[in-house]
């Protein structure tokens, strides 16, 4: 089973705590940030309210970045982390472009520059440490468990605090599904998470790529033989009788 | 007398060769500098919009470039030999746009020092069709290698020349092949990128709409590039044989604009040809481009300039689809917007600049791409 991580929005008092130690421990390229929080202000003056929201890598379960990736330099491991290796990488940037959720980010001013991106603390994971976000958040905001566990704990929540949450666990269905789970107490749009369905992004792409292309090879290439072979066997039809009239003369 | 003249005016350059080769030199410094730099520092790609001008420049010369195969496939596999003298520009053309193709993209990837990776069978991703390009496109720069080599080289008593001569119809029907895969996956690079890609652009059968222009493009680009090279060897354009290729073309056309508008009528998308603003506008001078292009095909007849505009048309609409798909349509994420630096630009016009001088010179030093052209007129 793979690991998740629950975040309930309306504990998070944006203290900036996780990406501060987050940025300490991994070390991403200056103004680069694994993890960050969003504040976003709901509402026209007086009537403001501020909202926070941690956002981070959200490791679906079928990852657009690694569908995308041409040198398989992304990967998703079994347990739940999509981690990157540098050294497969082209930089040809389509994971970029291909993330829902804008995730995967360059040092632009960097000579020979690298994807980064949240990794899940990968390395903590594979020794039994939590990942530095989820040890760091001083006000339970995160939970960290097995994917299903999570679903019914945040299932909990919301029938327990109707008030406090909307009835809706962002990346359950979301994209396929995603190893962060969210809780929120105002529509996930307002918070800049984006409107997905629970079709993985990647799907059609990969249908097409793996039943589409050699579709394609074998007709087009049994299509070119078959006009090859008309056209010059009417060339030699066109061609036959004068060389027989000759003998014929001869 | 006379015959030094003419040995002189031939080995003397003239003024326009130098000026592309200037150009073209100071494309190559701005090359090294991005490659000694960093994007950041010579281009002004972003968070927002990871693709730019160059990406751009890629997803509009490769189709720029199916003159190549659309001819091949003409000359080789429907055999009719009297093309041959525009299916040979067409290959040279092609070449020269795929060498700009592969020159732009190692300075658009960020890690173009490990750029052989593609090439290593145990990463391949056959999921992505970004892989699907990358190969196919590096195998058909090969398959243009050996179809040229034989022409270059077709005075040459190698045997050499004469095996690869005896292979060209199956080297030209794999690179045909080759052709219809990266044509496609070009446009299926986008099938993933509904979230980003403007819907009066996306597509489910966006691979099919990139093929099918690729087709048409490639058979107006050649008969385009017949009617300038003809005009400069100072000879009149053989009219019959691109009159065969502009009406080709022009049913191909007619069948892209029933994909497309059958596409956006069954995914109910019909009203955004109207409610998308500026893009509604891009959509409408496309149709009209294209429209265009296909009336002028159909009723040309035999007036060469006429013809003339409809293939400017179609040139029109290819750069306008390409540059809309790779870059005004690409939604980018919070905002974010992009202009390409002089840097950008300066390599784009220095890669156009380089092309036309390598054409130029390929007309003027192999003497078989010549004799096509008069055989051709003789014809």
């Amino acid at each position: 089973m793979s690991r998740a991580v629950l975040v309930d929005t309306p504990f998070c008092l944006a203290c900036n705590a996780c990406s501060a130690e987050c940025k300490f421990e991994n070390q991403p390229p200056e103004g680069l940030f694994y993890t960050r929080i969003d504040q976003i202000e709901l509402g026209e003056y007086p009537a403001v309210k501020a909202e926070y929201i941690k956002r981070q890598c959200m490791h679906c379960e079928h990852p657009a970045c690694v569908s995308a990736c041409p040198v398989k330099a992304l990967h998703k491991l079994p347990d739940g982390p999509v981690v990157y290796e540098a050294e497969r990488c082209i930089g040809c940037r389509y994971c970029m472009v291909a993330c829902p959720f804008n995730i995967p980010k360059i040092d632009f001013n960097a000579r020979l520059p690298v994807i980064t991106k949240c990794d899940f603390c990968a390395d903590r994971q594979a020794v039994g440490e939590s990942p530095v976000c989820v040890r760091t958040c001083p006000f339970g905001a995160l939970e960290m468990g097995e994917r299903d566990e999570l679903i019914v704990e945040a299932q909990a929540r919301i029938s327990q605090s109707p008030d406090r949450y909307i009835n809706h666990i962002y990346g359950q269905e979301e994209a396929g599904g995603t190893s962060w789970l969210y809780l929120s107490s105002v529509p996930f749009t307002e918070l800049g998470l984006p409107e997905l369905g629970s079709e993985p992004v990647s799907e059609l792409s990969e249908k097409v790529a793996i039943y589409g292309t050699p579709t394609a090879l074998v007709t087009v290439g049994a299509a070119l033989a078959g006009v090859y072979w008309v056209t010059k066997r009417r060339m030699e039809m066109m061609t036959k009788p004068v060389t027989q009239d000759q003998k014929e003369s001869e | 007398m006379s015959a030094t003249t003419t040995t002189r005016s031939k080995s003397s350059f003239p003024l326009s060769f130098c000026v592309l080769g200037a150009i073209a030199l100071c494309g190559l410094a701005l090359g090294i500098y991005r490659l000694a730099t960093s994007l950041g520092a010579t281009t002004n790609l972003n968070e927002g919009y990871p693709w730019g001008l160059w990406i751009a420049f890629d997803f509009f010369v490769v189709p720029l470039s199916a003159g190549a195969f659309t001819l091949a496939a003409t000359l080789h596999i429907f055999n009719r030999k009297e093309y041959h003298g525009i299916a040979h520009l067409a290959l040279l053309a092609g070449f020269l746009g795929y060498t700009t193709v592969i020159l732009v993209l190692v300075l658009d990837i960020n890690r173009w020092d490990q750029f052989y990776n593609v090439l290593l069978p145990p990463l391949w991703n056959l999921h992505s069709f970004m892989f699907e390009v990358a190969m196919s496109i590096t195998l058909y720069f090969g398959v243009m290698i050996l179809e040229l080599f034989p022409i270059v080289f077709a005075r040459k008593d190698w045997p050499v020349v004469r095996w690869v001569k005896q292979l060209v119809p199956l080297i030209a029907g794999v690179g045909v092949l080759l052709s219809t895969v990266h044509q496609s996956s070009i446009g299926a690079v986008f099938l993933t990128l509904s979230h980003r890609l403007d819907p009066l652009w996306w597509s489910p059968i966006i691979p099919l709409l990139f093929f099918t222009s690729a087709l048409f493009s490639g058979l107006s680009v050649s008969a385009l590039l017949a009617i300038i090279t003809w005009r400069a060897l100072r000879r009149p354009a053989p009219m019959p044989l691109l009159q065969g290729l502009t009406r080709v073309a022009a049913f191909v056309i007619a069948a892209f604009l029933v994909l497309k508008f059958g596409d956006l009528l069954l995914a109910g998308e019909l009203g955004l040809m109207f409610s998308s603003g500026l893009l509604s506008l891009v959509f409408w001078v496309e149709v009209i481009l294209l429209v265009a292009a296909m009336v002028i095909y159909f009723r040309a007849g035999k007036n060469e300039n006429t013809l003339l505009a409809g293939m400017i048309c179609t040139l029109a609409w290819l750069a306008l689809n390409r540059f809309t798909i790779a870059w005004f349509a690409l939604h980018a994420p919070g905002g974010a917007t992009y202009f390409p630096t002089w840097v950008e630009i300066g390599i784009v016009v220095a890669a156009f600049a380089a092309g036309i001088l390598f054409y130029a010179l390929g007309m003027r030093y192999v003497p078989d791409l010549r004799a096509g052209v008069v055989e051709t007129h003789h014809h």
